[in-house]
């Protein structure tokens, strides 16, 4: 062994060699501790994610809150779709565009918070040609559009949510068939 | 304790080692202990699922026009006795204590507002019960809580 050896020569060199040697041996105690630590580290996180998945505390109700909005969009009275001023019928599908703007769309859905739902909303006519957009809280929106449409992860992001219906928008009392285009943020 | 020759530096190695493994298990448990007894124990799963079911149904309430009654049961675990308070803006759910709200650790969920649909601040509870959404008028509220409807709301149908 170069280690005996190294001890009966008894010179400086040897000594040196001697310490260093001693010290790889401890090095490599602790580095066979290595696979072991890690092992053991993968272990503790693998069963903390199962009990993880299986004690399921979140209610993700994402999809069911653009339900909510798309809902509001076309049933709500005195908003974009015609109303008919004498019996207070709302005509869901028939968009009346003199109210399509976005002051009528903040008016008849107003969230107190930041983080809540912005949304786009685009008419277009039968050949598929842009005729007029309006927003639901036009900042937030135009905030989170970029993150939102890059798929970008993390709080400051949000998912995006597109519906495209069929629709009869109303210009000077003519009807004319058409597609709404609703595209809502819903912030992480 | 001296660690000293080739088995006393082993043997300080396998020390450190186990003294890792403990501290790393110990944390580990406690973790995943906190997190089934917040499980178990608490009410936060009912306070979040009950905020966003209300919260939602007023939201969907706004876009109605006319009257309507909805009749809503809060059905919790045994013990679990939960205040729901409709506010201008969201609908909150708390523990139910005589203390300040503020201080009986809320879960809220906001809908959206509308011009020409009112809010009336109400608060029903403690639960399980049976209470009503009510939209008159183009006002929305939460009513009619009583111990007999409670009653009713916890036997089995």
């Amino acid at each position: 062994m170069v280690y005996k050896k190294a001890y009966s020569k008894k010179c400086i060199f040897s000594r040196h060699l001697l310490k260093s040697k001693k010290a790889d041996f401890n090095t490599e105690e602790i580095l066979e501790q290595i696979p072991y630590i890690v092992l053991t580290a993968l272990v503790i996180v693998g069963i903390y994610f199962i009990v993880d998945y299986y004690v399921n505390l979140s209610v993700n109700v994402r999809s069911l809150e653009f339900e909510v909005l798309t809902s509001r969009i076309l049933y709500s009275p005195n908003s974009i779709m015609y109303t008919d001023n004498f019996s207070g019928t709302v005509y869901p599908g028939i968009i009346e565009l003199a109210n399509f703007t976005d002051q009528t769309l903040d008016n008849a859905i107003q969230y107190t918070g930041d983080r809540h739902i912005p949304a786009k909303l685009e008419i277009y006519d039968a050949d598929r040609r842009l005729v007029k957009a309006a927003y639901v809280d036009k900042l937030t929106y135009q905030h989170l559009e970029p993150l939102a449409a890059s798929k970008i992860q993390g709080a400051s992001s949000g998912e995006l949510y597109v519906r495209t219906l069929p629709v009869v928008f109303r210009i000077n009392n003519i009807n004319q068939p058409g597609f709404l285009r609703i595209q809502a943020i819903i912030p992480n | 304790m001296v660690f000293k020759g080739k088995r006393g530096k082993s043997a300080l190695a396998m020390l450190f080692f186990a003294l890792f493994t403990i501290i790393l298990g110990g944390l580990f448990i406690i973790m995943v202990l906190g997190k089934v007894k917040s499980a178990v124990a608490d009410n936060s799963f009912y306070k979040k699922f009950y905020s966003r079911d209300l919260g939602l149904l007023v939201d969907s309430m706004h876009s109605a026009n006319g009257n309507m009654v909805f009749s809503y049961d809060v059905m919790t675990k045994k013990g679990a006795a939960l205040d729901m308070t409709l506010q201008q803006d969201r609908v909150t759910l708390t523990d139910h204590s005589d203390a300040p709200i503020e201080q009986r650790m809320p879960t809220s969920f906001l809908f959206a507002r509308s011009s020409d649909v009112n809010i009336s601040v109400s608060t029903t509870g403690p639960s399980p019960l049976s209470f009503q959404l009510v939209m008159a008028n183009r006002t929305i509220s939460f009513s009619g809580n009583s111990p007999s409807q409670a009653a009713s709301a916890q036997s089995p149908q």
